[in-house]
């Protein structure tokens, strides 16, 4: 490669390696401070001021590049557009917020801090990379990356069998699923001779269908359906979500959740965008999507743990945003986006007060945990009722927006079904959700509880996300509109 | 000479020998291997695929799908002895506490 | 060539078998070596002589034995159960057989009629410059990614098998000296 390509592609990626820098300083960072004593809190509070400004430097080199022509660099690897853009804004923003909500937790169960937030900054680099790629050797290659990051912070509780059970299913199971993703890759590969994903959406507007396409597409579905753990490919989320450490859970449901939807929105609406195959994938998007609505739903109202019923409304709520892929228009993949930022912020605040009402050795989830926190700890209720509404969907939280957007996408592309089952099945979720309000609020306390304290970070944390909630609530059209703006090349006239 | 079709229906057998091992042994090391195998299936296809399209890119991309999968072994290899370090089990039967 | 194409398929297909269906771990092990070292075979008869050399480097040679010091170090003596026929596992194995005859009947349908690709290939396709010559210019992206992939993975490995911190007190014990044994032994009781 010249030169000249080298530096293009190289600025081209800067918030990316603005991460993998911040990641690889935060790694080697305790290593020289004491570890004893003052020093390591110190070396804490260092870890985590590093990956803040790291990521503040990701998200304003994220934000140079918004408005910039589509381009693609590195020989076609990676491609700057304003769906890359809005992804890497978007991770970064998991990124942090994660940060903010671990730190309580990583002093409170004792975890170091090195390694663990160079996770968390090596799997946003992953997720950055699949917003990003625009080739699927390299997407598969990204998403290896905040697989691998993500096995491992699953497990990271290392003395807690639930959390090595949650890291080995996760693995098992990702891999699996790789393995599903890859075959579909080098079927395509042989199909048309390159794994580049504009050169596939061009060829597959030219030939039209065939065997060998259809079959790596299957494949590919498989893939990504165990991602995005949509049903029937879901079996794993609840165990792994529930057994993971809870802070590790919230950027579960929100960073592998997102890289999952961006790889989907690149490698379908963008690579087989075309009619030919649309005709082919979209119908069954469209049960999936079904079957994820009702299935995460109903499920979710059976269960005894609060960490367990929010991992199956993560399922559905995956459901919900595949009903924008259904639709396979501007305004449905806008509205993926804007869900998907919009649900960044309720699941990463209701698991933030899960941490914290949690305690030490993040135990206590189950339901009568929450009984009488209305009287103990009012604000941590009234953010908790907060989430759990928007959540259900309740205007005007960002969690009725983004349905909103959702469902009038779907039905604008004819799908009203689909709209139908998600109104419906959202009023269901009403159920679970208010459980946990009408236990806070209307129970008796546990009287021998300790009182809870929140740690300042944690309070950073809920706030962020609480304002998100509602900010987006409230005003949804300027994250939408940006949003419409970012995909909008994908669907051209 | 074999016709390259040859080699992807083998490399489609091995997959699914792989994808039946994962799913049906109880041992999770054999679990791991099975996941070897159909890692193993799928360069396969590259490289006959490469050959039919006499494209190096496919032995590149097998290249690195090598050092992926030696990483994930490294990285289930890890989880595995840290359960059987916590558990003195590698049966994953016995890794099921959170069935409700 | 179709002796040796028969024989180092049929090898490798039947050892891949006996990978799955081994009760001793040691043995599938072996089974799994021997698979590879077939699957190599096979990248040659494909001209694909670098990735064959690489598959028994790293594969046979730095995975197979990762996976050896594994089973050593897990010392299971209860003997394992074959398998385990719930209904789970049933629906699960039948749902694989049948993507598997779907995989193999789609391949056969895309190829029917299909011309074999001339015996000599036009441009030298596994060597060494070929491969070093793509690798660093069209996948030069891919290729850092994959580093990155491995520094991940050898974090990870670390911070998950590592001693706990009860392990990491236990040294400054032994370093302050065993007790004088003479002293002891007069204490002992005869």
């Amino acid at each position: 490669m010249e030169a000249a390509a080298l530096l293009e592609g190289t600025a081209a990626l800067l918030p990316h390696i603005t991460v993998l820098v911040t990641g690889l300083v935060v790694l080697v960072l305790d290593l020289f401070l004491p570890p004893r004593g003052l020093g390591q809190a110190g070396s804490r509070w260092a870890t985590e001021a590093v990956s803040l400004v790291g990521l503040a430097l990701a998200f304003a080199c994220a934000l140079a590049q918004a408005g910039d022509e589509p381009r693609a660099v590195f020989m076609g690897m990676a491609v700057v557009d304003g769906l890359g853009t809005f992804f890497n804004a978007v991770f970064v923003l998991i990124a942090a917020l994660t940060v903010l909500l671990s730190a309580h937790y990583v002093r409170r169960e004792d975890i170091r801090p090195g390694e663990y937030y160079a996770l968390i900054l090596f799997a946003t680099l992953g997720f950055m990379f699949v917003g990003s790629s625009s080739d699927l050797v390299m997407m598969f290659l990204a998403i290896e990356t905040f697989s691998m990051a993500t096995y491992i912070l699953a497990g990271l509780l290392r003395d807690t069998p639930r959390s090595l059970e949650s890291a080995f299913k996760y693995f098992m199971l990702g891999s699996f699923s790789s393995a599903f993703f890859l075959y579909g890759i080098a079927t395509l590969y042989g199909a048309l001779g390159t794994t580049n994903l504009l050169a596939l959406s061009q060829a597959m507007s030219a030939e039209g269908t065939s065997p060998l396409l259809l079959m790596g597409m299957g494949l590919l579905i498989v893939g990504l359906g165990f991602k995005v753990a949509v049903v029937p490919f879901h079996m794993w989320a609840p165990d792994v979500y529930e057994g993971a450490p809870t802070a590790v859970t919230a950027f579960m449901t929100a960073g592998p959740k997102a890289a999952a939807f961006a790889a989907l929105l690149r490698v379908f609406a963008q690579g087989f965008g075309a009619p030919a195959f649309s005709e082919e994938w979209v119908p069954i998007f469209a049960v999936l999507a079904a079957l994820t609505m009702l299935l995460g739903n109903i499920v979710a109202i059976v269960q005894q743990s609060v960490k367990r019923m929010l991992a199956y409304s993560s399922i559905a709520h995956a459901g919900y945003a595949f009903v924008a892929l259904v639709a396979h228009n501007a305004a449905g993949a806008g509205s993926i986006l804007y869900y998907l930022v919009a649900y960044t912020f309720m699941s990463l605040g209701a698991f933030t007060v899960l941490m914290i009402v949690a305690r030490r050795d993040d135990q206590r989830h189950v339901f009568d945990d929450y009984a009488g926190l209305g009287a103990t700890n009012p604000a941590l209720a009234a953010i908790m009722s907060l989430f759990m509404f928007a959540l259900a969907g309740f205007p005007p939280t960002a969690g009725f927006a983004g349905k909103f957007y959702v469902f009038s996408a779907a039905a604008q592309s004819g799908y009203y079904v689909l709209a139908l089952i998600g109104v419906l099945t959202s009023v269901i979720s009403v159920v679970y959700y208010a459980r946990v309000v009408i236990l806070m609020y209307m129970h008796e306390p546990d009287a021998e509880a300790p009182r809870i304290r929140l740690a300042p970070t944690s309070v950073a944390a809920l706030s962020v996300t609480a304002f998100g909630v509602l900010y987006l609530g409230i005003f949804p059209g300027g994250v939408m509109q940006l949003a419409a703006r970012s995909v909008a090349f994908l669907f051209p006239g | 000479m074999i016709p390259v079709p040859y080699y992807l229906v083998i490399s489609a057998v091995l997959f699914i020998t792989g994808a039946i091992g994962v799913l049906m042994r109880r041992n999770a090391l054999i679990m791991l291997m099975s996941l070897e195998l159909m890692l193993n299936a799928v360069n396969l296809s590259f490289v006959a695929y490469a050959r039919m399209l006499n494209d190096t890119g496919g032995h590149v991309i097998v290249f690195l799908n090598i050092a992926v999968a030696a990483a994930e072994a490294v990285v289930g290899l890890a989880i595995l002895l840290t359960i059987f370090r916590n558990r003195e089990t590698v049966n994953i039967d016995h890794l099921n506490l959170m069935r409700h | 060539m179709v002796f040796f194409f028969l024989l180092f398929t049929i090898a490798g297909l039947a050892s891949a078998v006996m990978v799955v269906t081994r009760k001793n771990v040691m043995h599938a092990a072996l089974f799994l070596l021997l698979t590879f070292a077939c699957v190599g075979a096979t990248y040659v008869m494909l001209r694909a002589e670098l990735l064959a050399a690489v598959q028994v480097l790293v594969y046979a040679g730095a995975v197979m034995v990762l996976f050896l010091f594994a089973i050593l170090l897990v010392n299971m003596p209860e003997a394992v159960r074959l398998r385990q026929w719930t209904r789970q596992t049933a629906v699960a194995v039948v749902l694989a057989g049948l993507t598997g005859l779907w995989l193999i009947i789609a391949t056969v349908r895309a190829f029917t009629g299909f011309a074999a690709p001339p015996e000599a290939a036009t441009q030298p396709l596994g060597t060494p410059r070929a491969i070093g010559e793509a690798l660093f210019s069209d996948y030069v992206l891919p290729f850092e990614i994959a580093s990155l992939i491995l520094l991940a993975a050898m974090v990870g490995a670390i911070v998950l098998a590592r001693e706990t911190a009860r392990e990491e007190e236990r040294p400054t014990e032994a370093l302050s000296g065993p007790p004088q044994p003479d002293a002891q032994e007069d204490q002992q009781p005869v």
